[in-house]
């Protein structure tokens, strides 16, 4: 079969073809590829990379190597997110959610794929948005969140770095810091609430119609997705969950049980999230485990303060890196910590939630950890708890995000939703 | 034997724009007036071997993807788009490169042909061939590779009738070369019928098949990159599951791997080339050099 991209390109050939078709030597005619500048090599196998963000820029790394393969400058506090191509992350910029060429992509061929790079680079393209919120990436589609209009995009992640890429647009009435899904049948989960208060969630189906709605979430924030696209979203007192046409309540063991950063895997019916009972903010030292296939819920003591940036899931596991320079690896089948892995130092959870703290994502067996305060970024195999590959970085790492440079799927991967603790 | 593969999607509007250039590239005449041979585009290495060989010293033979490049991604820029208009014949492999796919169909049938016919031919004992949508590499089967030198020495004589006999003959040689490649092969491999061949990439399926291995892919392993803990725990369940004393990849593995495999593992690595980018490529020298490599690191009774 013949991709679209490469009609497309042929046809731009072809307009080329008339340009020169006069007595001129094709063999210096003008080349159809495309991105100028940096040269693009093919790979044997996906190269993952690690973006992470620092005050002046952001950071990109090989994720085998360690290698820094790129820097990219841009002012300001940066909050970044994988755009859910494997290929491309999304910055919340004044102006809205600018696209960042990580640089690591595959194209799919027949059965296999093949793999390539080049220099990550910023593209000169913008989502625009007030207020740029919370990135949502789940089955091939990306929803981007504006906090400061209550305005949804939806679009192909494959498309995020097309400058005229279909979208699909939702208003919801109020602004708010929002989250939003869509699922593979054109169903949005979207969040409900005021700039005061957040209450819930509505559920419309792929023409806009609402199927379902519940007010049962004070304080709704964070998202994720877990198995049979089980849609996860936590309240100041529990979990709302979403799974074909129906929403569940999961209340929290507390009357008040803030959780409000969620991790889960689409192929896992486990679903770690933080876990708070103090109304005014208190040390995060419990997770909660939720099962989605049973609704229920289970509180796991991690023994040590740990931060939003702190959470990781595989399928089988949960993963928790704890201010004792710890990841503690919780068994969800006993909801307790099975083993726990060194890996920093001690460390202070700063007050401020923009300030650097470690930071952990997981890919492929692998936990990469963020250490600001040695300006390190560490991998361990999470398996034997060896730490097999550090590097020293030249700047403070912040937020760190990984792409895999891989085709994105259908389902499974791990689903991010990069949160923070302001609110 | 060409084969047309005009699909009825390509746009008449476009058509008739090729059809201007072709046009006007022939007014300006570039070629000399008693035209001495035909001007052959290929498409992959191993195609550039074989037009070369029918071809001889009668025709010119360039190649579609320039030095280097990566057959798979191949955009066919505006100047060899002209090119391909104006050859004489271009001869490529369907599937291996979309965009190649897709500029031969523009090009008139009678001057394009698609070699896909000696990958998907019945052949004796040719084992159970791959689907070549996923894997086209049928050179790396030398009595199918043979088929393909009938069908280009087809097409030139089509193009050329006047030097049909020298192409005819040329392409009888190298089917007599192949010959003795394919026994060689099977003289060779006898012992290792129904070895596993573990590639870090799934080119091999036509030479799997006509010599009764069992190719296994190994994914996400970079020759040039010592992998995570992880990824090797993967590899070694698939050395164990499988039994191999080698894994093959494209190119060298980095030392690191190579010693990383060997240590832990007790795996050996080796270079198994599927020629979609070698240049100057020397077909039957690679095949050899590929076949030391199968002979000394399949596991193989004696």
């Amino acid at each position: 079969m013949i991709s679209t991209t490469t009609r497309t390109r042929v046809l731009l050939s072809a307009a080329a073809v008339l340009a020169l078709a006069s007595c001129s030597t094709p063999a210096d005619g003008p080349s159809a590829a495309p991105p100028p500048g940096a040269a693009t090599t093919e790979l044997a196998t996906a190269a993952p990379r690690l973006a992470l963000t620092y005050d002046g820029g952001v950071q990109v790394l090989d994720a085998t190597t360690l290698e820094v393969v790129g820097d990219v400058t841009l002012g300001g506090f940066l909050r970044i997110n994988p755009a859910g191509d494997g290929r491309h992350a999304l910055l919340s910029t004044p102006a809205g959610f600018q696209v960042l060429d990580v640089g690591s992509w595959a194209e799919p061929h027949g059965d296999h794929a093949h793999y390539y790079a080049t220099a990550p680079s910023l593209l000169d393209l913008t989502y625009p948005a007030a207020v740029p919120g919370h990135v949502v990436a789940h089955d091939r589609r990306t929803a981007l969140f504006d906090d400061g209009t209550g305005h949804v995009v939806v679009l192909d992640a494959a498309d995020v770095a097309a400058p005229d890429a279909d979208v699909r647009e939702h208003s919801t009435a109020s602004a708010h810091h929002g989250v939003a899904v869509e699922l593979s049948d054109g169903t949005l989960v979207v969040t409900e609430g005021t700039a005061e208060a957040r209450t819930g969630i509505r559920v419309l189906d792929a023409r806009g119609e609402e199927l379902t709605a519940s007010d049962e979430c004070p304080g709704v924030h964070g998202e994720t997705v877990a198995a049979h696209e089980t849609v996860v979203l936590g309240c100041e007192d529990g979990v709302l969950l979403y799974a074909d046409g129906t929403i569940t309540k999961v209340d929290s063991p507390d009357a008040y049980g803030r959780i409000g950063n969620l991790r889960s895997t689409e192929d896992s019916e486990l679903v770690l999230g933080d876990y708070d009972p103090d109304p005014d903010g208190g040390p995060l030292t419990h997770v909660a485990l939720v099962d989605v296939h049973d609704g229920e819920m289970a509180l796991v003591d991690i023994g040590a303060e740990y931060t939003f940036r702190s959470l990781a899931v595989d399928d089988e596991h949960a993963f928790v890196l704890a201010d004792d320079g710890r990841i503690h690896v919780i068994d969800p089948a006993r909801a307790q910590v099975a083993r726990t892995i060194d890996v920093l130092d001690t460390w202070d959870v700063p007050a401020d939630w923009q300030q650097p703290r470690p930071a952990l994502v997981v890919h492929d067996g692998t936990g990469y950890v963020t250490d600001p305060a040695r300006q390190r970024v560490l991998a361990v195999d999470l398996d034997s708890g060896e730490i097999w590959n550090e590097a020293s970085l030249s700047v403070t790492p912040n937020e760190i995000v990984l792409t895999s440079g891989d085709v994105a799927s259908s389902d499974g991967g791990t689903h991010d939703d990069h949160d923070h603790g302001d609110d | 034997m060409t084969t047309d593969v005009r699909p009825a999607r390509a746009g008449r509007s476009f058509v008739a724009v090729l059809a201007a250039v072709v046009a006007g590239t022939a007014a300006c005449g570039t070629t000399t007036p008693d035209s001495p041979g035909p001007d052959v585009m290929v498409s992959a290495p191993p195609l550039a071997y074989l037009a070369e060989r029918v071809a001889g010293a009668d025709a010119d033979v360039t190649s579609l993807v320039p030095p280097g490049g990566d057959p798979h991604s191949q955009e066919i820029s505006p100047a060899t788009l002209a090119e391909m208009a104006s050859a004489d014949l271009v001869v490529y492999v369907s599937g291996l490169q979309p965009a190649v796919d897709e500029a031969a169909a523009l090009v008139a049938p009678s001057h394009a042909v698609d070699v896909l016919d000696a990958a998907t031919a019945a052949v004796a004992d040719g084992g159970e061939p791959p689907d070549p949508g996923r894997d086209p590499h049928f050179w790396l089967d030398p009595v199918r590779f043979g088929l393909a030198a009938g069908l280009v020495a087809d097409a030139l004589a089509e193009v050329d009738p006047d030097r049909e006999a020298r192409y005819r003959a040329r392409a009888q040689a190298l089917v007599d070369d192949l010959e003795l490649l394919d026994e060689a092969y099977r003289e060779a491999l006898a012992p290792c019928a129904g070895a596993v061949l573990v590639t870090s990439h799934e080119a091999f399926g036509y030479l799997a098949a006509r010599y009764d291995l069992e190719q296994q892919g190994l994914t996400g392993v970079d020759p040039a990159v010592e992998p995570s803990p992880a990824r090797l725990r993967e590899v070694r369940d698939l050395v164990l599951r499988t039994g191999v004393r080698t894994i093959f990849f494209e190119t060298a593995a980095a030392p690191g791997l190579a010693h990383r495999l060997a240590d832990d593992l007790g795996v050996g690595t080796a270079v198994l080339d599927p020629m979609e980018r070698t240049q100057d490529l020397d077909y039957l020298a690679t095949m050899r050099t590929n076949l030391d490599a199968l002979a000394e690191g399949l596991v193989c009774e004696g």
